[in-house]
């Protein structure tokens, strides 16, 4: 469990960075410039003897984004982002977009934090908490930063969601290590349209006890729900209401940490066009336990957690996916919507999403069925357990997971799907391995899982991703840089229909047979810690071994300079 | 010590807590049951109207419709799809057994899952998906004859009434009126076949608003009195007792992102004539074809707007309560009344197109099936 930085520690660190800034107003600029250029070729018995398709073409774009912040004085500090997006290839500015990006006013009075504008919100993973999108996390270079634009560019960053409204924090301190803090925050999801859509707010809060320095309580209460307006073809409500403990204590020259958090939800939603409403209530337990040895540098960990069928909590539910939508790259083929594959799921920006939304949003089950909307995955109970390295090894960093998982109910059957999930890899870093300043770093990945059902409709869906990096400096700043994804994935499932109230109604069978293998290569100039230039060529080949005339191969030229400063 | 016994006491609960209310049914969704690999693909689909096997339904004459298979070599979940080979439109049955019965897959009044209505003089097909089988059985091309006619209906207590299908214009008992601003360009407001949602043609509102006066055009009743014409009380569309919140205004308006300041605004008219006391007296003054709602009795009366800002994309259903709708403030025309909204007063309708939120834009839009619904929104 991934809990949200504790509510007094951020305050006091608010604080002090206030308290070091709060003489007298200061003014600073900073911000990010970035250029992408990609060359894109499309081939395969896909496009064979098409005149129709575009199998070839140049795009990308110029961005800059200027970030001002004004600090008057510890009350008072306001941040805008100011956008100018150009696509490639207009020239002398034409077809140039000037946007404000995010706008923030935020102080502190005494112990009172507020924010104003666009403001970041995460709590726990069964509140408020945007997941990331899964993959082995041993990925190469060349990968990540193809992720890293997406997740810049859909204002992701952690666990955060970016919403607009305003938050606040306070905290007491009672002594004897002792303290209280509590943090609302509310936001508007929504807006209306006057007529059949109302606004839709989200508001909740925290209320955080520290016993002593071992021991922390807390309360989480999200609510999402429409401000009703008489021509609305909807009402909903959904309330999340949980409890956590944190529990830390040195065992010896060992650290124990257990964190529990268990709660309810609670969903309403009005159908005015079918005058009818639907309520439903669940709940959920996670209980996680990690145990450093410290002197081996190692962390073992546990986790059990059992999430009810219908629980609903909207900010932990939501994915960054949208797998309906269309990938830039190729969108069109043979005058239909090309399908997602795995390698739109990190260079594709057209496919993320960064609303939240109040049903549960499709997925794909062959890349990730046990947890596919987070540990708040409803209708999952999973024991996991998992031994990673901790921060103190610097020559090498590693992870090994296994995850096993059941329905709680069975969809559209009492027999239930079980889910198995093995993880691991590694990153070596062979450079401080020899004493080398040399960046040298080889990464390897593999995630593994089976999803598997007796009975009336059976179920037998496998997958498995492997991730491969290798990344030499072989200059002074200028390295060389391969990575590899080989992703297949075969068998049979039955995806879930859900209706306006969020529940199955149905089923839709997938079968599947695919392979796809990415393969990339290419160099990197490193100018300082904050800029970097790169170009690689990344070459994918997919296969669908069900559909005689859906493999293609695409290759991408990707050139990519990103500065900030 | 005793504070971690405490501890533990409230951990074990918790996690009780989550265990008990997490526990559910066994069983989410409706049954699920796949073919096996002996499932005899032989399957065959027949479709009924009138009590008999046909290749076309008229909902005109008959109301209802099915569709039943041959015995399935096993028991199987099925779905049987009736879909539009024009239209896009789609209904599903879904279910369990060895055999789809009629009672499994009754087809009523041209109900549709889709937005988009099934078309006049369209074929459609049906199909049988089953899980587990990469085979799908459908029926020969079948013939959309005739949607229903949702006028005078009464489905899940609540009573349709059709103002206007928007099929011909100047229908007879539609809106027969149109009044476009002389002053803007090419000003159009006429039923046609570029789009369609229900039926086989709207009325296309369209034009530019050059005087810059925010409105472009109307189609109204008549009269403005032609909604209280009927034969006798019993007859009248609107129901006495009826409470504001339970009457409804429905209208499709197809939006265009590419005209995006467009708005529809709906117009009721009520009769507030203080010589006008009962429903009778208010029948009598409309069957009498000379009487109008002349402009000396709107000068007395009330009329009410409802406002839609046309901001979306393709066809949407909207249905207004006559709760919602603000009164007119022009004193000549209908904004003079006793500021109530009465039901039993409703006399007339007009749609008219406006420029807004900004005038002087070029505007376009579609609209079709304005209908009345009493008790609840549409049921089609």
């Amino acid at each position: 469990m991934n809990y949200k930085k504790s509510i007094i520690l951020s305050a006091i660190t608010l604080g002090l960075g206030f308290g070091a800034n709060a003489q007298s107003p200061k003014f600073s600029l900073n911000g990010l410039g970035r250029s992408i250029i990609n060359h894109d070729q499309l081939s395969g018995n896909l496009v064979k003897d098409n005149t129709d398709t575009q199998k070839s073409g140049i795009s990308g774009y110029n961005l800059f984004d200027l970030q001002t912040n004004l600090g008057l004085d510890s009350t008072f500090k306001a941040t805008a982002v100011l956008r100018t997006r150009s696509p490639f290839g207009s020239s002398f500015g034409a077809i140039t977009n000037f946007e404000f990006r995010q706008f923030t006013m935020s102080g502190k009075l005494k112990k009172l934090k507020y924010e104003l504008g666009d403001i970041r919100v995460e709590m726990t993973p069964y509140t408020v908490f945007n997941n990331e999108v899964n993959g082995t996390g041993f990925e190469s270079d060349l990968f990540s930063t193809r992720r890293n634009i997406l997740n810049y560019e859909n204002f992701n960053i952690g666990n955060t969601w970016l919403l607009q409204g305003t938050s606040a924090q306070y905290t007491w301190d009672l002594g004897k290590e002792r303290g209280l803090g509590i943090y609302a925050f509310t936001t508007r999801t929504g807006s209306t349209n006057e007529l059949t859509t109302p606004d839709r707010l989200l508001s909740g809060g925290r209320l955080e006890f520290a016993y002593n320095k071992h021991i922390k309580i807390g309360v989480n209460e999200v609510s999402m729900y429409d401000l009703a307006i008489a021509t609305a073809e909807f009402d909903y409500t959904n309330h999340v209401v949980t409890g956590d403990l944190t529990y830390t204590r040195k065992l010896g020259s060992n650290l124990l940490n257990l964190k529990l958090e268990s709660g309810m939800s609670s969903y309403s939603y009005t159908d005015n066009v079918n005058d009818s409403t639907m309520a439903y209530e669940d709940g959920f337990f996670d209980l996680g336990i990690d145990y450093s040895l410290i002197k081996t540098g190692l962390v073992l960990g546990l986790d059990v957690r059992q999430v009810g069928a219908v629980f609903a909590s909207p900010t932990a539910q939501t994915r960054r996916i949208n797998v309906n939508a269309t990938p830039g790259l190729f969108e069109d083929v043979k005058g239909s919507p090309r399908d997602q594959v795995l390698y739109d799921r990190f260079t594709s920006e057209d496919i993320y999403n960064n609303g939240v939304t109040p049903n549960l949003m499709a997925f794909i089950p062959y890349y990730n069925n046990i947890n596919p909307y987070g540990n708040a995955t409803p209708n999952r109970f999973v024991v996991g357990v998992n031994l990673a390295t901790d921060t103190s090894k610097h020559a090498y960093s590693a992870k090994l997971a296994a995850d096993y998982g059941t329905e709680v109910v069975g969809e559209g059957s009492t027999d239930k799907r079980g889910f198995m999930v093995v993880s691991g890899g590694g990153v070596l870093h062979i450079g401080n391995l020899i004493d080398s300043k040399r960046l040298l770093d080889v990464n390897l990945g593999v995630r593994m899982e089976n999803t598997s059902r007796s009975g009336s409709a059976d179920v037998d869906l496998s997958s498995m991703l492997v991730d491969f990096g290798f990344t030499a400096e072989v200059l002074n700043r200028f390295d060389l840089l391969v990575g590899a994804k080989y992703f297949t994935a075969s068998g049979n499932d039955f995806v879930g229909v859900r209706d306006g109230f969020n529940l199955v109604t149905g089923f839709n069978e997938l079968n599947v047979e695919i392979n796809e293998m990415i393969v990339t290569g290419g160099m990197r100039v490193r100018f300082s810690k904050q800029q970097s230039f790169s170009l690689n060529y990344n070459f994918v080949q997919f296969q669908d071994e069900l559909a005689d005339n859906n493999n293609y191969n695409v290759g991408q030229l990707f050139f990519n300079y990103t500065g900030k400063f | 010590m005793k504070f971690l016994k405490t501890l533990k006491g409230i951990a074990l609960g918790v996690i009780g807590m989550g265990i008990l209310v997490s526990c559910a049914t066994d069983q989410v969704g409706p049954d699920l049951k796949s073919a096996s690999s002996n499932f005899k693909k032989d399957v065959k689909l027949k479709f009924y109207f009138l009590g008999a096997e046909k290749t076309f339904v008229n909902f005109l004459i008959k109301d209802e419709a099915f569709i039943e298979s041959t015995t399935f070599s096993e028991e199987v979940s099925w779905s049987l799809y009736i879909k539009g080979l024009s239209s896009g439109a789609q209904t599903k049955f879904s279910g369990l057994g060895n055999k789809i019965e009629t009672t499994d897959a009754h087809w009523r009044r041209g109900m549709k899952n889709t937005i988009q209505s099934f078309q006049m003089g369209e074929e459609f097909i049906c199909e049988l998906h089953i899980p587990g089988l990469d085979t799908i059985f459908s029926t020969d091309t079948l013939k959309f004859s005739n949607d229903f006619n949702w006028d005078n209906i009464v489905e899940n207590n609540v009573h349709h009434s059709v103002i206007d299908d928007f099929e011909v214009n100047q229908f007879a008992q539609g809106l027969q009126a149109t009044s476009p601003d002389g002053n803007d360009l090419d000003v159009t407001i006429s039923v046609s076949d570029v789009r369609r949602i229900k039926g086989r043609k709207s009325l296309k509102m369209e034009g530019t608003d050059a005087n810059s006066n925010g409105w472009l055009g109307d189609i109204n009743h008549e009269r403005l009195v032609e909604l209280a014409n009927a034969n006798s009380v019993a007859d009248l569309k609107i129901d006495s007792a009826l409470i504001i919140d339970d009457l409804y205004f429905n209208l499709y308006v197809y939006g265009d992102p590419n005209f995006s300041n467009t708005a529809v605004e709906i117009k009721i008219y009520e009769n507030d004539d203080p010589a006008i006391k009962t429903r009778d007296s208010l029948r009598l003054f409309a069957k009498n074809i000379t009487q109008t709602l002349t402009a000396d009795i709107q000068a007395i009366s009330d009329a009410w707007i409802y406002d839609i800002q046309v901001n979306w994309s393709g066809w949407k259903l909207v249905s207004v309560p006559y709760s919602a709708f603000r009164a007119a403030n022009s004193l000549e025309k209908g904004g003079g009344g006793n500021r109530i909204k009465q039901p039993w007063r409703v006399t007339g309708i007009s749609v008219s197109l406006l420029s807004y939120p900004t005038s002087g834009n070029d505007v376009s839009t579609f609209v079709d099936y304005l209908t009345i619904t009493q008790g609840g929104r549409p049921q089609y």
